[in-house]
């Protein structure tokens, strides 16, 4: 970002609207991307991107989506595979243990799918619009995904 | 146990409260550092970086012209082959429109018939094809980021692996040819595709996920 001070102004109290409305959900679609290890950086890299690009990304349609893509774009780069932290069985002793290993081990796509919408109760659409896919391929995703998870953690699925 | 999905609301509720938010004085923080201070008479830095960007822009300009290929040659209406049983498959297609305007979906499904006996190789082969002159006067524009074709494709439980032949560059773009080719496969249950560069190198060849040669990497 460049200007005249009172431009700055404006663009960084635009921004900040943006970040407080958008950071939330970008975070947890990272964090199912990467893992929270590397969810925080890989948003502030994103975000630092953004505000470097401000004057262009205000115009998008879809900044959000664009963002995750840069994120995503940059975590790939470094080869990490994801990493989710074990269960905590003593507050959580109805969740299988063998989970994290299993969602770390679920193609991108799916996992990003099962995590937002299965974990972080978001709508088909609002996956379809962050990943730039459509609400069928979503629920493509979905289903395999879950289906994978299943698999991966050998549980028994009643009928 | 509860069912899975439920697991994975826990689970997914405990991952992210753990990670703190970040905030856009915590990142701007960080550009501010870059601006002048005129009171203090520090360095202009803005300068510089309006420069370097200027420069930026234009290599990047100048590369995503070449990696789009808007070359104005016609394309086969229907890809398929001459004989044998046909079916109907989607391609995908940069909606050249919507990519300027940061519209998404970047891409437009459109129909060809392909070979009921390699519907996956028939649809990549209509993908390289390119779009149909009225499907081009819609905008529509195959991004095949320097590469002619695909060769060595290889499909087995839900995973396509195929190299690309010809040049390979990403021209400074966020969009390439991979935007294009996973989508399309996507439609056969596929769920992981690696594509390699004519070298036969990508970038994690035996990961989970999807992967690309580096060289389309923005």
């Amino acid at each position: 970002m460049a200007g005249t001070g009172t431009q700055v102004e404006i663009a960084q109290q635009e921004f900040t609207e943006f970040v407080r409305e958008v950071e939330p959900r970008l975070r947890r679609a990272l964090v199912g991307l990467c893992g929270p290890e590397d969810a925080r950086d890989a948003l502030a890299e994103a975000l630092g991107y953004g505000w470097q690009h401000w004057a262009r990304i205000r115009t998008m349609a879809n900044p959000a989506g664009y963002l995750y893509r840069v994120a995503r774009s940059r975590t790939r780069r470094r080869k990490v595979p994801p990493v989710f932290p074990p269960v905590p069985v003593d507050v959580m002793p109805d969740v299988e243990p063998a989970l994290p290993a299993a969602l770390a081990r679920l193609p991108e796509r799916q996992r990003v799918a099962v995590f937002l919408v299965h974990g972080c109760e978001w709508t088909h659409p609002e996956v379809a619009a962050l990943l730039g896919v459509s609400v069928s391929t979503v629920r493509n995703h979905l289903t395999r995904g879950i289906a994978r998870l299943r698999s991966l953690m050998e549980v028994e699925v009643d009928g | 146990m509860v069912e899975v999905e439920e697991q994975l609301r826990r689970y997914a509720s405990a991952v992210v409260a753990g990670v703190d938010p970040v905030t856009a004085e915590e990142v701007s923080g960080r550009q501010h550092l870059e601006r002048p201070d005129r009171a203090t008479g520090r360095p202009r830095w803005h300068v510089f970086v309006a420069a370097a960007a200027v420069v930026a822009l234009v290599a990047v300009s100048i590369g995503a012209l070449v990696a789009l290929r808007l070359d104005g040659d016609d394309s086969p209406e229907v890809a398929g082959p001459s004989g044998g049983p046909t079916q109907t498959a989607v391609v995908h297609f940069l909606d050249q429109p919507a990519f300027a305007a940061g519209r998404e979906p970047y891409t437009v499904a459109v129909d060809r018939r392909v070979p009921a006996a390699s519907p996956e190789a028939g649809a990549l082969d209509a993908l390289f094809a390119g779009p149909t002159a009225t499907e081009r006067d819609r905008g529509l524009r195959l991004v095949a980021s320097g590469a002619t074709g695909y060769t060595d494709l290889r499909i087995a439980d839900g995973e396509a692996r195929l190299r690309l032949t010809g040049e390979c560059s990403s021209g400074g773009s966020t969009f390439t040819v991979a935007q294009l080719i996973i989508p399309t496969l996507e439609q056969f249950g596929i769920d992981t595709v690696k594509i390699y560069d004519a070298a036969g190198t990508t970038e994690q060849p035996d990961g989970p996920g999807d992967s690309v040669p580096i060289c389309l990497e923005p």
